[in-house]
């Protein structure tokens, strides 16, 4: 948390230092009396943006009031501009002023009351407030409300007006299913809000709103089921996320990072999905869901290792098949971890264990080969990782060709050439496609970073190394955790009743339809329920097995 | 924060000094000389007490695209006055590193098996890249580097032949079985015994032209490496050669055969064919006196008629019986003659001692040392039971009608 | 010690792994020759009676180690003396540990690797862990036991199929009397590996619960030692008592023995898998009994002192002896002359001395 301070105390520098295009004049900017000048303020607040949208109107009929409607286009939906606020401010405010003939528009006590009728009798849109704050009235107008200001009225009426263009709900791009809802999260907090209620018609799902980002404004939502989410869990999360202090915040990978327990990991420890049915299906097994205004990505917490392993298919598919999937999901991130080093570790150090036969053809084949085994493994991988780059970066249409060409014809040239032996080929191909077969792309690059690693230890230690490294590898996973929950659960801490979805999919009549869904913060025994990431909250012990803390501690 | 900093750019320096220097265990496969068989000869003088032949793999020649049309295997010879002497000595004429774990053939001269093999064992259990799994073989009568050099049809190495023919022989019809190291170290360590170890040789005369691709260039090759016989120890000299009944009796003894045929002969002139399978042998031993004790060998053992060519009732039950007994009698033949040969050579190479020590473990102490007495005039009596199962695809041979 | 708890089915992981250590790959019990199976059940029994008095220890104190009672039971100038005796007890059980595992290992394959480098890297790792917590070592115990134990049952159903197990090779039991087991008893396999199970009174505070804690642990090493003597059933008789007993790591020729068609053959390789995860758990232990030692006897915080404490386990393990014939030797007069003292009259003094105290202490009734 410690760069999170650090940010905080820069905001505020940034905040009383004087802003361009501000006039250096004593009058703070704000709503004035008049409508000119509180307009020539917003102008001057933006800096006189050309897509700022002023429409100037008398309202009131014959007794004209000058009144002025704001909103940004492109932000704003110009439709509901147009027929609701537009709309109703010059047809309905007319006997609105014909109800307060008695009284004159200059007395003083009408002031206050005039805006506030206009929003009860007048206004047609469905969300309407009085505000009189400045700042929040320049974020409703950059987020695409339409402000209405007033002749002598020091409020303005803000009109809920959001819209403009968006994309459309479509198919997620990054998890595919064969069998499944095909519709995506999108860029818009509130279209996807609702995706998701529309899955859970519950009351007890909950939703939170908070606005984080000191220059973006963003509108991050927390759902979560009550009753079913651990109520300390809900706490952690929202505490969490309210200690956030960042200027921008443009997707949740920002969130992911701020919150998650331990910076320093290649694990990844939580969820990210574009699905609504995986972030509804999660809610109902009381994990907590962030949705960050401006990205189709939704983080689910508490994440653990086996729910990486785990795809929205396996609930659409029969439940032996979903094992049967899992299970090679499973083989290939440890194809994907160890492959490499284990060709590695096996030609170079235990060569008795290659049966005869396949020894001979790989003799065969080293023979001319100039690089030792581990510098052809290393440029290999790497050649493949640029590959892999170069195929996400391309423009869809020749992205798929240049991976497709990149890996047959280069692969062919380099073995024709005698650079590289096949067998090398078909390792590094194996562990390429095996990081493929992962269904959460995080946990596959965490993958391909561990599988350079073992690939040092085998090349140093062979076996040894190898051994070593994985007895590094689960002590390290093991010490993670995910908002408390330890990450290798429900293998380590063992618990029978959390293997209802891990390894293998039990089928859904065994896990009981009346039953509530797991819980795995309650399936826990206390002492396991330890929370990290709060010092003052944390137990002394804990404390140490966080190493942010420790560190802040030691500067 | 800081010390992370510095965690790291230690790592960066140790790193690449490991990578550099690190490895030391790590030789690159085509550093490697893979051999498949060693043959161990003596030689005239002490300086070369051993004389080590490997026979090296030439992979290129076997799978390799660029194969230049020379002999698949090489042979190297190294001599010394011990077994890691000659190793060494034939590592410097190698540019390679000779690798012994893939070695599955070890060939002993009977020269050298004659005057004891127990210096030579040593070596190659305290070696850890050797493997225990390794088949062991004396050549009979011949050198045993002619063996390793030796042109194959079936495999392009011919100690891999060797492996092959060897499993044919024990699965079907003969009396060869696996005989790895540890088996003949056992073997070696049984008071009064010693191990059975297979027997090899070249069928046809060897000359240096054997060891060429001429040699398979006709029909009939000129040689042909060829599984036969058992070589019967005492303690680790070799004492005789076993062939015929005795090596039957004696595999049996051992329960190590999968199936053999049988010929009984007729009255009439002729034979009948058994095919004999699932043959459990077991020694059971009464040592009321451990100078005089009583073995009785049970035999049961399943037969399948393979071949009838006699005007026989065959579907008849009684027939069947006579021949069961008659198929008992050859078998009590088999091990008669095992055991008449072993006390012959003056050695309990088929684990009478063996049976007798789990028995009686004191009675054992006592005759322990003079056991080859012992064993020379123990009595064996024979408890056999052989059932024909069935006549197979047919019942009465059509000579019947 | 503060609120971290173990949970028992991972106390049980730990101490299988510690138990099995290196026990399970060497030729334990072999002065038994082919009855070395019995007289390893034989030493567990005795092990599990010292057990016993560890366990009656740990119940007076549960929130206690070893090092903290001994004050408490024989007073502050007898007790922090007696508590850096076992301090230093660890220290020199976790660097025979390791010497044990490096050298073991660079006789099996790593012939040229030099031994420093081999113990250093093992140690460091041990450390990283240690680093991370107890808690953490005992939740990846649990992960490698199952590693084990399928390797275990790997090799095991393979040397069935490959035919190689004669167990007529284990008979006949007992040939020369019950003398040889005993003995063997009596000189190594009470200690090693059971009465090593004293530095488990140092994590014993860890356990989650304190009436059912030591009763896992006592089941860990039943379990172990039927594993123990399974696997040297299965040694002897696959290669006989007497290749068995000359082999320092009898279980690699064992499962160098499997040999299925030639496509699974020298799978030995898996036992150096199971004799470094077993070398590393081991040490792991003692390690973290030494650390906890000194971070309660000198009260110093238990991550300062864990890269001094490697440094000296390490330069230890490499001073101990120059080759492993000496090790061995050494270990062997400190299994029978030493370390009975530290696992059996120490304890034994403690225990009776907090039952005598308890006797008088308690009200008598009526």
């Amino acid at each position: 948390m410690k760069s999170g301070s650090n940010r905080k105390a820069q905001n505020a520098g940034a905040d009383s230092a004087p802003r361009p295009g501000q006039p250096q004049g004593s009058v703070p900017l704000g709503l004035a009396d008049t409508v000119a000048q509180s307009l020539l303020h917003i102008q001057t607040e933006l800096g006189g943006s050309p897509d700022l949208q002023i429409r100037r109107i008398q309202i009131g009929g014959e007794r004209r009031l000058e009144a002025a409607a704001v909103h940004l286009s492109g932000l704003a939906d110009p439709a509901a501009v147009n027929e609701f606020v537009l709309g109703s401010l010059l047809n309905h405010t007319e006997e609105l002023f014909l109800d307060r003939t008695d009284g004159g528009a200059d007395s003083r006590g009408e002031e206050a009351s005039l805006p506030q009728q206009i929003l009860s009798r007048a206004m047609e849109t469905g969300e309407a407030l009085l505000q009189e704050e400045w700042k929040e009235i320049m974020l409703a107008i950059l987020s695409g409300d339409t402000a209405i200001l007033l002749e002598g009225c020091r409020a303005a009426i803000l009109c809920g007006t959001r819209g403009g263009e968006q994309r459309a709900v479509s198919e997620p791009t990054s998890q595919l299913v064969v069998r499944g809802p095909k519709d995506g999260f999108v860029e818009s907090v509130a279209t996807n809000i609702a995706l998701i209620r529309r899955r859970i018609k519950s009351a007890k799902l909950h939703l939170e709103v908070l606005k984080l980002g000191s220059e973006t404004h963003t509108h991050v939502a927390m759902m979560y089921m009550k009753g079913i989410a651990g109520e300390d869990l809900i706490r952690e999360a929202r505490d969490r996320l309210n200690k956030i202090a960042l200027n921008e915040i443009l997707e949740s990978g920002y969130i992911e990072e701020l919150i998650q327990d331990k910076s320093f990991t290649p694990f990844p420890t939580i969820y990210n999905t574009e699905r609504p049915d995986v972030a509804a299906g999660n809610l109902l097994e009381g994990r907590v869901v962030i949705i960050v205004d401006g990205t189709p990505f939704v983080l689910i917490l508490p994440a653990v290792f086996t729910q990486f392993f785990q795809s929205a298919e396996d609930y659409s598919q029969r439940f032996d098949i979903a094992i049967l999937m899992r299970l090679v999901r499973y083989l290939s991130f440890l194809v994907l971890i160890l492959g490499p080093s284990v060709y590695l570790a096996l030609t170079t150090y235990h060569y008795e264990m290659i049966p005869t036969t396949l020894l001979i053809n790989l003799l065969s084949q080293r023979e001319n080969v100039p690089f030792p085994a581990f510098v052809e493994l290393l440029l290999m991988e790497t050649a493949f990782e640029i590959l892999r780059e170069a195929g996400v970066r391309m423009p869809r249409a020749i992205g798929q060709t240049v991976s497709v060409v990149g890996a047959l014809i280069l692969g062919t040239a380099v073995v024709e050439a005698g650079i590289i032996t096949p067998i090398m080929v078909i390792v590094v191909a194996l562990t390429g496609i095996a990081s493929f077969a992962l269904p959460a792309y995080n946990m596959a690059i965490a993958g391909r970073i561990i599988r350079f690693a073992f690939l040092i230890m085998a090349s140093i230690f062979g076996f040894y190394g190898i051994t070593l490294g994985l007895i590094l590898l689960v002590a390290h996973m093991s010490s993670l955790r995910s908002f408390g929950v330890p990450y290798l659960f429900p293998f380590v801490p063992l618990s029978i009743k959390g293997h209802k979805d891990t390894l293998f999919r039990m089928p859904l009549w065994l896990n009981g339809a009346d039953k509530p869904p797991a819980q795995m913060r309650e399936e826990m025994p206390d002492y396991m329920l330890l929370t990290t990431g709060h010092e003052e909250q944390l137990p002394p012990l804990i404390r140490k097995n966080c190493r942010t803390e420790e560190e802040n501690r030691e500067e | 924060m800081r010390n992370r900093i510095f965690g790291g750019i230690g790592v960066l320096f140790v790193l690449p000094m490991l990578l550099l220097t690190g490895c030391w265990d790590s030789v690159e496969l085509n550093r490697r000389a893979i051999v498949s068989g060693v043959a161990i000869d003596r030689g005239d003088s002490e300086a070369e007490r051993y004389k080590l032949s490997f026979q090296v793999i030439v992979a290129e020649e076997i799978s390799g695209e660029k194969s230049r049309g020379i002999s698949p295997v090489a042979l190297y010879t190294g001599t010394g006055r011990t077994m890691f002497e000659a190793l060494a000595d034939a590592s410097r004429q190698t540019a390679r590193f000779l690798s012994l774990g893939h070695v599955r053939v070890l060939v002993i001269s009977e020269k050298f098996a004659r005057a004891g093999i127990k210096d030579l064992l040593d070596v190659l259990e305290r070696e850890s890249d050797t493997r225990l799994n390794s088949l062991i073989f004396i050549s009979k009568g011949q050198p045993a580097r002619e063996i390793m050099s030796t042109m194959t049809v079936f495999s392009k190495i011919p100690a891999n032949d060797l492996v092959e023919k060897l499993e044919t022989t024990s699965k079907q019809f003969g009396y060869n079985f696996r005989m790895a190291v540890d088996d003949v170290i056992r073997g070696i360590q049984i008071r009064g015994g010693g191990p059975v170890i297979n027997g090899v040789f070249t069928r046809g005369e060897w000359t240096p032209a054997s060891g060429s691709n001429d040699s398979l260039k006709s029909i009939e090759p000129r040689s042909i490496l060829r599984v036969s016989s058992l070589a019967a120890f005492k303690d680790d000299k070799l004492k005789g050669w076993l062939t015929g009944d005795a090596a039957l009796g004696t595999v049996l003894l051992h329960n190590r055969i999968k199936e053999f045929p049988v010929l009984l002969k007729q009255q009439e002139g002729g034979y009948f064919s058994f095919n004999i399978y699932q043959s459990q042998v077991s020694l059971a031993v009464e040592s009321s006196d451990p100078e005089h004790p009583v073995f009785t060998v049970k035999i049961t053992q399943q037969a399948a008629l393979k071949e009838a060519p006699h005007p026989l009732d065959l579907t008849s039950p009684k027939v069947l019986e006579e021949l069961s007994d008659r198929l008992i009698k050859e078998s009590v033949k088999h091990i008669q003659a095992a055991v008449s040969t072993a006390k012959e050579l003056g050695s309990d190479y088929l684990g009478f001692g063996r049976a007798l020590q789990r028995k009686d473990p004191r009675g054992w102490k006592k005759v322990r040392d003079h056991w080859e007495d012992v064993f020379a005039d123990c009595e064996i009596r024979f408890d056999a039971d052989v059932v024909i199962r069935h006549t197979d695809m047919r019942s009465n041979s059509f000579q019947i009608h | 010690m503060g609120k971290v708890k173990i949970g028992l089915v991972e106390f049980f992981s730990l101490t299988v792994l510690f138990e099995l250590g290196t026990a399970l790959v060497v030729n334990l019990g072999m002065g038994a020759g082919r009855d070395a199976w019995l007289s390893i059940l034989l030493g567990c029994a005795a092990g599990l009676m010292m057990f016993t008095g560890y366990a009656y220890l740990y119940r007076k104190h549960p929130n206690q180690p070893f090092t903290a009672y001994t004050r408490q039971i024989l007073g502050k100038y007898i007790g922090a003396p007696v508590g850096l005796v076992y301090i230093i007890l660890y220290i020199n059980l976790a660097a025979r540990d390791l010497r044990d595992g490096s050298t073991m290992l660079a006789m099996a394959t790593m012939h040229n690797t030099p031994l420093f480098i081999l113990s250093a890297l093992m140690l460091l790792s041990g450390a990283y862990v240690l680093h991370k917590g107890v808690e953490v070592l005992s939740r990846t115990s649990m992960v490698f036991a199952f590693v084990v134990l399928g390797i275990g049952l790997f090799g095991t159903v393979m040397l069935i199929l490959s035919g190689t197990i004669n167990l007529h090779r284990l008979l006949p039991v007992l040939e020369n009397g019950f003398q040889p087991v005993l003995r063997s008893v009596i000189h190594q396999n009470y200690m090693f590996p059971f009465g090593e199970m004293v530095c488990f009174t140092m994590l014993m505070p860890y356990l989650s619960s304190v009436k059912k804690g030591p009763w896992i642990i006592a089941a860990a090493m039943v379990f172990s030692a039927l594993l123990l003597s399974f696997t040297m059933a299965l040694n002897v008789s696959v290669l006989g008592a007497d290749i068995v007993e000359r082999s320092p790591l009898p279980l690699m020729p064992t499962i160098s023995k499997i040999s299925i068609s030639d496509i699974i053959q020298r799978v030995d390789i898996f036992v150096v898998m199971v004799l470094i995860i077993g070398v590393f758990f081991k040490m792991a232990v003692f390690f973290a009994a030494a650390l906890i030692g000194i971070s309660d006897l000198f009260k110093i915080p238990y991550r300062k002192m864990l890269y001094p404490c490697a440094l000296i386990i390490l330069f230890t393990s490499m001073l101990d002896a120059r080759s492993f014939i000496e090790h061995l030797d050494e270990g062997g007069t400190l299994l029978y002359r030493v370390y009975p003292y530290l696992m059996i009259v120490v304890p034994a003094l403690l225990v009776i001395v907090t039952a005598v105290r308890d006797h008088f202490s308690a009200p008598r009734p009526g």
